[in-house]
């Protein structure tokens, strides 16, 4: 009797240790190495509007595809942060440099995405500052295991999550 | 054997695998966040360094000459340096070891950063190897880090009698030695159409402020008239004196006039000065600039410039002479340093016949992107690099050791194209140990504040709205072909002037260590004394949104995108001389073609300067 116990929890023992255990780490580490790749290509196309100085479709639908491509599905938030200098200019003597007298406008996604489906380009100049943010949207498999024993809710439970900042180094040309 | 061995041997067998897989992956991870980091820190010191070079030259009236260019060339490769390993755990020195090279490509050729010797190579010097070994190369004092000598974008090209060397430029400036049809000779200056400038016959030498010319390139309605122009300047002086002075440019050096001054002018002292040392320094009735500022003054007191009117009679001057010898120059002509033919392959784009100099022909005129001219500039000025580069990454090695082959990394088109159009600074991050690999990355930032080159993007257009106020352009900005409308007020906003864009960058006057005064140069004086500012548009600089592009105003047909996105349609055409779009862009045209051949001309240039005064 006790033996049949003990044989019944070590049938549960092993399905665990031997489906679910392996299971949650092989997970763990893909959803690793989807956030891996969704950094580099967010790094690369990042860094390509910095030095072009140019935000295109292209390169934006090319992102998109690429990140898609782990098979998960994102949020990309993307924030464009125009310089104004003028406000600078008209006080005399200005200091460039001093926080309150320049001033940045703001695109964000879906403006961003109004102007590149009509001009195919957004144009940027140097001092401009992008954010991408991404998020995935999808449960991956790791986080349906964790949540099998363990709840996490809320809002910033995000299993991929990669953010970049870069300030425009250069003019954009046509 | 019971269930429970099986489990233990199951977690024994799958625990050490499972570890393993973890720590692998995490230390791809760091590998990558590495390789990510010395990625953004190695474009944050390029940019820095770019900065650094734009910094230095927009303030620095002096940096056309080459000793000047020098140091602030090494101003800027050590800002490289020291934005390189700030915030690092590595020092500066230890960094620098894995830069193979930086490399500083300016108007008419580059500098190329890195480590040398200066040993001669006695009888292995075809090797280019130096007598001593490289072990003690490293540890001798020969080893040194620094600028190694200017090398110009050039080609030589060779056709039966006809051998001659070209330096191209950023923009369609060339200098030609070699013979080109009769003996050795030295040319220097723009390649334009020379049929499209027409200098009238009463063209009097003598009497600079009359001088005027017309330029067109045969589309009806797009003549435009060059003239004297007149420029202002607002300047402000260290004892806080500031004002607006008429100004014209004499080789290099920007002259003012001060119409206020008190007194007659004396042998000694005249209304003309320069700007030295944040103050006035008035030039004397001996100098040879003050027979050039006195004829181009008018008897109501104002200076004019004449330098566009010189850019496109010289230019048509220099066009002449070399459509004449070298109309026939093709792609195959070109040849190697030693005058051996060179493989099809040796330029990765083939222009068949193209006739290269002879920029009579309508499709080649140098100033659009698309002429054969350009087309063959742009794959000289990446040739020259590629091979100089490769050559001096290569060699870098001699001085590191022999733990990482140091190679010029293939770099893309995109890369090139803004290498051979911009001045930029090149840099390369090679052999760095990061994990499971070497860190291997080049990086490219252009930059087009500075006084080396005028791109055609570079003019801005000033306008004036009724209200007064003085707002800047790009030239192909929506906004200001918009005949009607203004930001201040209804109706035309009067165009006043154009300018190079370094115009509207902010000057420093430096009083004492820590004690800086700025000032804008085209804001204004207003009768009150107080300074009106100038402001960009909001349409192209501001949001540098959707604007024409420069090429087409040179055409002088403007192609746009349809209300309703169905597809394009000519916006403005300049033959149409009846609608106000039309008359609009050739008010535009006539500003933005006068301000790039003046600003153009006003830059220094050491060949042209130096061989027309020969």
């Amino acid at each position: 009797m006790g033996d049949s116990l003990i044989t019944i929890v070590a049938i549960a023992l092993a399905a665990v240790l031997m489906f679910v255990f392996p299971l949650m780490s092989l997970s763990e580490r893909t959803d690793d190495i989807s956030e891996l790749v969704v950094q580099s290509n967010t790094d690369e196309f990042v860094e390509g509007i910095r030095t072009t100085g140019k935000l295109t479709l292209d390169d934006y639908e090319k992102y998109l595809q690429t990140i898609s491509s782990t098979g998960n599905s994102f949020d990309v938030e993307i924030v464009v942060h125009q310089l104004d200098e003028n406000p600078g200019v008209k006080v005399s003597q200005a200091e460039m440099t001093k926080i309150g007298e320049n001033v940045y406008y703001s695109l964000y996604t879906s403006q961003v995405q109004k102007v590149l489906n009509e001009n195919g380009k957004i144009k940027l100049k140097q001092g401009d500052m992008v954010s991408v943010t991404v998020k995935n949207t999808n449960q991956t498999i790791a986080q349906l295991l964790r949540n099998f024993f363990y709840q996490i809710s809320g809002n910033d439970s995000y299993q991929i999550a990669v953010q970049k900042n870069v300030i425009v180094t250069v003019n954009g040309s046509n | 054997m019971k269930v429970q061995y099986i489990a233990v041997i199951f977690v024994i067998i799958i625990l050490p695998i499972a570890m393993t897989m973890s720590y692998s992956i995490g230390a791809r991870i760091d590998t990558i966040n590495l390789q990510t980091k010395y990625n953004a820190k190695l474009i944050d010191s390029t940019y820095d360094a770019m900065m650094a070079f734009q910094i230095n030259t927009a303030n620095n009236r002096y940096s056309s000459v080459a000793n000047s260019k020098i140091r602030d060339i090494e101003a800027a490769a050590s800002a490289f340096y020291k934005s390189l390993s700030n915030n690092q755990d590595i020092t500066t020195k230890d960094l620098s070891m894995y830069v193979p090279a930086l490399v500083f490509t300016l108007y008419d050729g580059y500098y190329i950063y890195s480590k040398y010797d200066n040993v001669y190579g006695g009888d292995d010097f075809i090797l280019g190897r130096p007598q001593i070994d490289d072990v003690e190369l490293r540890n001798s004092e020969y080893e040194n880090e620094g600028l190694k000598p200017y090398i110009y974008y050039s080609c030589r090209f060779k056709n039966g009698t006809k051998d001659f060397v070209v330096n191209f430029t950023l923009d369609n400036a060339i200098t030609i030695y070699g013979n080109i049809g009769e003996g050795y000779h030295t040319y220097s200056g723009y390649l334009i159409n020379p049929d499209n400038v027409k200098i009238p016959s009463s063209f009097d030498e003598s009497k600079p402020l009359t001088w005027t010319l017309e330029y067109s390139t045969g589309k009806p309605g797009d003549t435009v008239t060059i003239s004297p122009e007149l420029l202002t300047e607002h300047v402000l002086f260290a004892d806080g004196e500031q004002g607006d002075y008429d100004y014209l440019v004499y080789n290099g050096q920007k002259f003012y006039y001060d119409k206020n001054k008190a007194g007659e002018e004396t042998e000694t002292e005249t209304k003309y000065f320069y700007y030295n040392n944040y103050e006035k320094a008035y030039i004397t009735q001996s100098t040879n600039v003050y027979k050039y500022l006195k004829d181009r003054t008018s008897s109501d007191g104002h200076l004019y410039s004449t330098s566009s009117f010189e850019y496109y009679k010289t230019a048509k001057e220099f066009s002449n002479t070399i459509c004449n010898y070298l109309y026939d120059i093709t792609q195959k002509h070109i040849v190697d340093q030693e005058g051996n033919e060179v493989p099809g392959d040796y330029f990765p784009v083939n222009l068949g016949n193209a006739h290269i100099f002879n920029v009579k022909e309508s499709d080649n005129n140098p100033l659009l992107e698309s002429s054969a001219f350009n087309e063959i500039r742009i794959q000289v000025i990446r040739k020259t690099i590629e091979t100089n580069l490769t050559t001096a990454i290569a060699q870098y090695s001699k001085f590191i050791g022999e733990e990482y082959e140091f190679r010029l990394p293939v770099m893309s088109d995109v890369d090139w194209e803004k290498i051979t159009n911009q001045v930029s600074v090149i840099s390369f991050m090679q052999g760095l140990p990061i994990g499971y690999k070497y860190f291997n990355d080049y990086c490219v930032i252009t930059n087009d504040n500075n006084e080396e080159v005028v791109k055609k993007e570079n003019i801005y257009i000033i306008t004036r709205n009724s209200s007064g106020q003085r707002e800047y352009h790009l030239p192909g900005c929506t906004e200001l072909l918009k005949p009607e409308t203004g930001t201040g007020g209804t109706g035309l906003d009067i165009i006043d002037v154009a300018y190079n864009n370094l115009n509207f960058i902010r000057q420093t006057v430096r009083i004492s260590e820590g004690n800086y005064i700025y000032f804008y140069p085209q804001t204004r004086m207003l009768p009150n004394e107080t300074v009106e500012p100038i402001t960009a548009c909001y349409h192209c600089i501001v949001d540098a949104g959707s604007v024409y592009s420069a090429d087409e105003i040179i055409k002088g047909e403007l192609i746009g995108q349809k209300e309703d996105f169905s597809g394009e349609e000519v916006k403005a055409d300049v033959s149409n001389s009846s609608s106000r779009e039309g008359q609009r862009l050739q008010q535009i045209r006539q500003y933005y073609l006068s301000a790039l051949g003046r600003e153009r001309y006003d830059l220094y240039r050491f060949n042209i300067d130096t061989f027309n005064q020969n």
